[in-house]
């Protein structure tokens, strides 16, 4: 494939054949080797055909293949002539992370990790099958969640009002209409209110090791030593039911609007058409189901670790971000102001300082994005730079993005002493089974440290804390 | 070669199937999906569920099947990998599927699936083999 060298950090993907833009990378040139390495590139390629699509397809420096989009794309379509695809949303809709500062000190933990972790286990269900800490919530709450999303929560207990105006949008997506999800869909998640799930979500507890700057304390309250809870996770059964739900319908309707999938898992349609709008709905609702979901577990954490020290511990969040969406924003196309439908499947939005729709308190830095990277380096706090406006729809990258398969990880980890080699990092892990740890081991993942460096380079998000796991919950 | 075969994808799980007829491959395609979730092998059928699925072609039909039964998990915890297929064509199919509910302390619980993707997804016949690929969600 034929790559134009931009920047150091962004390479372009000429537009050939069906393409009607170009394909954009940002990665460093070890990382764009890597992404050479398996058919991520293709799917770049493959969103690029898609109809609507403005400017570029774009992909961040933790690209890997997914299926339809490659995790870590971003792609933006006209609101008027292009289209919405659900699976480039994803089928974990509005999975993301949340931190949150917990007032507690790393040295006072010391010893008390493994209490930790075993209490943040009990408390916080995950893995196969794990029923919620809150039981199973009734058809009316369930409306009531998809349509207020973390609003709800906090009525109920789960949280306070300011958590509310540290949430991406709010907690609540609008045009959220439960009538556009299906009864399997509230079926499968109803249950599910307020667990982790497996796979890579995780919740663990982090130390603040680096700060880049004066405003990590000033505006973030954060200095080195500090205590942060991170949670990710995302809209469970429930958004995976919606998602699977539409791409089975897209697939069979794609021709009749005379798209033609290079891929069926692009299925799509387009945004202004009865499908579309339905599907924006739907995907609302699993929005606000994953902000609850977050929300809830944020609570149980709480109340794990004030039982488990014996002091009142009450999560206070900084902010919540998601990854897997689709938005409705308006971004300067070729110097005209557009209205598009912005998709992010494994990116998150970065507003710069400045922008209306970043909460006042963080207004002045840019809106904050967490990049989770693996559960033995490190996880950063970034701010949106002005450059993200200008490149990215608003957008940076969502994680450390994965280096080797699943069963890779397996075989490279038979024999071997997970809990030790872990431990030697100054990790305490817990998970539901030795699978799900060998999975998500470090070396599973690229370097969390390289991949934001590559945005900040490119000026798109600027680092503001590094975050040092020790106490690690896995599904 | 083995009925089924688990493969590396990624972030994800896929499963080459093979078998002699149709339906033998859609049964072992229900046990497949339930082995990627659980170790399966101390499941008694002791619970009976009936589905009934309909699709515009045998790749749909399949996906559908699939996510009917992973539906019927995420809602009750039932594992279900005993498959029968009593009726089948290339547009439809019914089947039974029996197990019990999943219970970690009895069965080992692997990795939770969101979905049955249409990613490489195909089903064939060639040489009088029944073949299949299904890539799960994780």
């Amino acid at each position: 494939m034929e790559l134009n060298r931009i920047s150091d950090c962004v390479w372009e993907i000429p537009k050939t054949g069906a393409m009607r833009v170009p394909g954009r990378i940002y990665a460093d040139r070890r990382l764009l080797d890597i992404a050479k390495g398996d058919k991520a590139l293709d799917q770049v390629v493959n969103v690029a055909t898609l109809p609507g699509i403005v400017k570029w397809s774009l992909a961040m420096p933790d690209i890997h293949w997914g299926y339809g989009f490659p995790i870590g794309g971003v792609a933006a379509f006209d609101l008027d002539e292009g289209v919405i695809s659900p699976g480039g949303v994803g089928y974990d809709i509005n999975c993301g992370v949340r931190v949150c500062k917990t007032g507690l000190r790393f040295e006072e933990l010391e010893g008390k990790h493994k209490k930790l972790v075993n209490a943040l286990f009990s408390a916080v269900p995950a893995g196969v099958g794990g029923d919620s800490a809150i039981g199973r919530v009734s058809k009316v709450d369930g409306a009531r969640i998809v349509t207020e999303g973390a609003r709800w929560a906090v009525e109920n207990g789960y949280g306070v009002p300011s958590d509310l105006d540290h949430t991406e949008d709010g907690g609540r997506m609008p045009g959220a209409d439960p009538a556009a999800a299906s009864d399997t869909a509230f079926r499968r998640g109803l249950g599910q209110v307020g667990t982790l799930g497996s796979g890579n979500h995780f919740l663990e507890l982090d130390r603040v090791t680096d700060v880049y700057g004066p405003e990590a304390e000033r505006v973030f309250g954060l200095r080195p030593g500090d205590v942060v809870l991170l949670i990710h996770c995302g809209s469970r059964g429930f958004g995976y039911q919606i998602c699977d739900e539409n791409v089975h319908d897209f697939v069979k309707i794609a021709g009749r609007y005379g798209i033609d999938l290079a891929d069926r898992q692009l299925a799509c349609a387009p945004a202004s058409s009865p499908e579309g709008k339905r599907y924006l709905a739907a995907m609302a609702c699993a929005a606000n189901f994953a902000w609850v979901n977050r929300q809830v577990i944020m609570t149980l954490a709480g109340k794990a670790m004030t039982d488990c020290l014996g002091k009142t511990v009450e999560p206070e969040l900084i902010y919540d971000v998601c990854h897997n969406i689709a938005k409705i924003e308006d971004h300067d196309v070729d110097g005209v102001m557009k209205t598009v439908i912005v998709h992010r499947k494994g990116a998150t939005r970065a507003f710069p300082a400045g922008h209306p729709l970043t909460p006042a308190k963080y207004r002045e830095v840019g809106q904050p994005v967490l990049v989770p990277g693996d559960m033995g380096r490190s996880s950063f706090l970034l701010t949106g730079l002005p450059g993200a406006m200008k490149e990215t729809f608003g957008s940076t990258c969502h994680g450390a993005g994965r280096l080797a398969s699943r069963g890779e990880m397996n075989r490279r980890m038979a024999g071997v002493d997970i809990q030790g080699e872990l431990a030697a990092l100054g990790v305490t892990v817990r998970g539901k089974t030795r699978s799900s740890l060998a999975e998500e081991m470090p070396s599973a993942y690229k370097d969390a440290n390289v991949v934001t460096e590559v945005m900040e380079t490119a000026g798109i998000s600027k680092r503001i804390c590094k975050f040092v796991p020790f106490a690690v919950v896995k599904g | 070669m083995a009925p089924f075969t688990f493969f590396d994808h990624t972030g994800d799980i896929g499963v080459d199937l093979s078998a002699p007829t149709a339906s033998g491959l859609f049964s072992l395609a229900g046990l497949a999906l339930f082995e990627a979730i659980a170790d399966t092998s101390g499941v008694r059928p002791m619970v009976v569920r009936k589905l009934q699925i309909a699709a515009d072609s045998q790749e749909e039909l399949l996906n559908r099947f699939l996510s009917a039964l992973l539906v019927i998990f995420d809602d009750e915890r039932l594992l279900l990998p005993h498959v029968a297929i009593h009726e089948m064509d290339g547009r439809s199919l019914r089947a039974t599927a029996a197990g019990e509910r999943f219970d970690p302390e009895l069965h080992e619980g692997r990795t939770e699936l969101k979905a049955v993707t249409w990613h490489a997804l195909h089903v064939s016949r060639q040489n009088g083999l029944w073949t299949a690929r299904v890539v799960f969600d994780v």
